[in-house]
């Protein structure tokens, strides 16, 4: 909204907010993804033209994930509001499990997170190197908690009514590649770019240059949808250019001994070309990783991370002064010191710590299934137990950190 | 009855048997853990009330939070200034206001108020409010607390969901927690109603030797705004005092001097602010009361009896040279 006014006003028109959020209102710019999406699909013959009004309206402001998401596809909803509905136990119990898991996240990790995170954010000048960098990683999970959430409460929610809404989030961080990666996180809106942006395009049908300068101004779109600022503009085309190198490293990898590729074609169109050499499981099939595999998820983080950097500073200047920040002290022994102290006086950081790596062990073990929570395999009175304590537990954290909104809400 | 809807007949029975559950799990919480406890830390505050209110002579109050529990020795001041003196401190997460609140419907013509706060309720805004978990708690050991509370009774369920809800959870929680843990350890038998005098002084830790103290990261330089809103805070209440025939001096709270030097900047700040903007007696410096740490017992606020003298017959000193 913001955004909007700041471009208005440079044509001289400067409106009221309360005029724009009723102009433009909730959920506005993930609706118009869904409407764009049917329109060009309706145009290009792929799918026919919805008959009902009702079920058009339905898809368009399906309330769970009206307001962040996932982005669906006219194909993949408007046969769902057509067929004859009923209740289904099976997925209705599931979907309250996931919602669940949704509020867990949110309460207990992000928000968590968000007050660790925000201050470091507000003046990086006030921290060391280390700091910064443990900041950066908290603000890694923070987003992914807060929005991964988001997306389990709306999937969850729609399955209460037999509704399937697509997965936007599929144990991104333990991606091998940047590749992957882009192909784990906000799913819905990563081939959404790809299918109406990246394609038409020309995709990678036009040799390797234009592929790379097409990756490239897909993500720079994306980046500024994400907001009309120099950081976003900065992390589009570091995104971009990360995608494009890791294209490149991933055929290399591919001709060597890595990872057996899951299927020997390759989509002519795909955003990332090196699908078929992700792992079957996400981080490999066995329990505990290899060294070289381990490595790669770690420097493929480590990436993600230089990139959420842009995306979190409050401007490019900010930015700028983390990575010098963290560059300076990446060798100071005593700034890793301070750090230690820090967290041995800190309660609240060691506590946020320790629940974030159980909480990364968690999704580690149960990578296999859709999302961590899903508990096929354990039984009633475990699975009830474990059901109260994530209640308790998160009503006990959100009386000391309270709740705050959806980090997506303001996209 | 249709077959498709044995579903959801069978849905629903499970979610009324899983919220039954959990409405067990909250009585069962509140049965084990939410009962009022006579001996309570927090239920001295009756206490102290009642002596303030039974006292018919001029009364030297002191007001802050743990720092006048632990380093006051109220006898000494008495015998000095000849008033009768009631240490009103209790607790810092009670909020800057409230022993402010406790006072001023029993103020008096001619009573003297020393107000010593925390430096973090002056600075920390959320210290500033008060803790929403140690008010709660506070009502619940001494409900009459509730007319010295700023906050409002709930008006609706949302409200209630969103706020005091949420706060028995957290304390029938966190208590079960410590039931779990046995958590009786020392500290938890100094903290006790039955630990402090008929002054409201706590003595319990004369006793006791003292342990290691709490860490503390050092106070971050307050933004204006914050010192603004502690000024007006405190000149409200000095005009209220002065309406009623009552003297304001104002005392820096002991601090340890490990902590200090990573305060230091904070706390100057704050007394150049105060100086500037509250127009009361100033008792002493905050350099004049830096203690090197082995003088305290738990935390950087709390003095050990030895020094706690020290600090009293200063503090009464500084008194008699203003009267």
């Amino acid at each position: 909204m913001e955004n909007l006014i700041q471009l208005t006003s440079q044509f001289g028109w400067s409106p009221n907010l309360n005029t724009l959020s009723i102009i433009l209102p909730l959920g506005i710019s993930f609706y118009t993804f869904q409407t764009l999406g049917y329109t060009i699909d309706v145009f290009r013959k792929k799918i026919p033209a919805a008959t009902s009004l009702v079920q058009y309206l339905a898809f368009v402001s399906f309330f769970p994930q009206l307001v962040a998401g996932p982005i669906e596809r006219a194909q993949a909803m408007l046969p769902q509001f057509s067929r004859r509905r009923y209740f289904d136990f099976e997925k209705a119990s599931d979907g309250s499990r996931q919602i669940l898991w949704g509020f867990f996240k949110k309460i207990v990790i992000a928000d968590r997170l968000a007050i660790a995170v925000n201050p470091v954010f507000e003046d990086p000048t006030l921290y060391s190197g280390p700091h910064l960098m443990m900041a950066s990683v908290f603000f890694a999970f923070q987003i992914y908690c807060d929005f991964s959430a988001y997306s389990d409460i709306a999937i969850g929610t729609a399955r209460l009514f037999n509704i399937q809404l697509s997965k936007n989030f599929s144990y991104p961080y333990f991606s091998q590649s940047i590749n992957e990666f882009w192909r784990r996180w906000h799913i819905s809106l990563s081939f959404w770019f790809r299918d109406y942006i990246y394609i038409p395009l020309g995709g990678s049908r036009k040799g390797p240059t234009r592929r790379r300068f097409n990756l490239l101004v897909t993500f720079l779109i994306s980046g500024l949808w994400h907001g009309a600022a120099w950081r976003f503009v900065a992390w589009g085309v570091f995104s971009g250019l990360a995608v494009g190198v890791s294209t490149t490293q991933s055929k290399l990898i591919a001709m060597g001994v890595e990872y057996t590729p899951k299927q020997s074609t390759h989509h002519r169109n795909q955003v990332i070309e090196t699908k078929s050499s992700d792992p079957v499981t996400v981080g490999g099939e066995a329990f505990l990783p290899h060294p070289a595999t381990l490595l790669r998820i770690y420097s493929t983080f480590a990436i993600i991370c230089v990139a959420w950097i842009l995306f979190r500073a409050n401007s490019l200047e900010d930015a700028w002064f983390i990575y010098r920040q963290i560059a300076r002290d990446l060798i100071n022994a005593e700034a890793y010191r301070d750090l230690i102290q820090l967290m041995n006086v800190d309660h609240y950081q060691r506590k946020t710590a320790c629940i974030l790596l159980a909480f990364v062990c968690w999704e580690w073990i149960f990578r296999r299934d859709p999302y961590p929570f899903q508990l096929k395999r354990v039984s009633a009175l475990p699975r009830w137990t474990l059901y109260t304590l994530l209640i308790w537990g998160g009503l006990y954290l959100m009386a000391r950190t309270g709740t705050g909104e959806f980090v997506y809400f303001e996209f | 009855m249709n077959s498709k809807s044995h579903p959801l007949q069978k849905f629903i029975l499970r979610l009324l048997a899983f919220l039954a559950l959990q409405a067990l799990v909250a009585c069962v919480l509140f049965r084990f853990t939410s009962t009022q406890n006579s001996n309570h830390y927090l239920a001295v505050m009756e206490d102290k009330i009642d002596r303030l209110e039974s006292l018919t002579g001029e009364r030297l109050v002191i007001l802050g939070g743990s720092n006048t529990v632990f380093g006051m020795h109220s006898d000494v001041i008495e015998a000095a200034t000849h008033y009768s003196v009631v240490n009103l401190g209790l607790h810092v997460s009670l909020g800057l206001e409230f022993p402010m609140r406790c006072y001023l419907p029993h103020a008096r013509a001619g009573d003297i108020v020393v107000l010593c706060p925390e430096y973090h309720v002056m600075m920390d805004e959320s210290q500033q409010i008060g803790d929403p978990i140690v008010t709660n708690q506070l009502t619940e050991q001494w409900p009459s607390a509730k007319k010295y509370l700023p906050r409002e009774t709930p008006e609706s369920l949302k409200q209630f969901l969103d706020h005091d809800g949420l706060l028995l959870a957290h304390q029938w929680v966190s208590r079960s927690i410590k039931m779990i843990r046995g958590r009786d350890r020392q500290s938890d038998k100094l903290y006790r109603r039955s630990s402090f005098n008929e002054y409201g002084d706590l003595v319990g830790h004369y006793k006791i030797k003292s342990g290691e103290l709490t860490a503390f990261g050092g106070i971050p330089t307050p933004e204006e705004a914050l010192l603004e809103q502690t000024a007006s805070i405190i000149n409200r209440f000095a005009n209220q005092c002065k309406e009623k025939g009552v003297e304001v001096y104002f005392s820096f709270p002991p601090f340890a001097e490990s902590a200090f030097e990573d305060s230091q900047s904070a706390i100057s700040l704050t007394e150049t602010y105060l100086r500037e903007k509250c127009k009361i007696v100033y008792l002493n410096r905050p350099t004049d009361n830096i203690y090197s740490a082995h003088c305290f017992h738990d935390s950087v606020y709390h003095l050990n009896g030895p020094t706690g003298l020290t600090q009293s017959t200063r503090l009464a000193k500084s008194i008699m040279v203003h009267r």
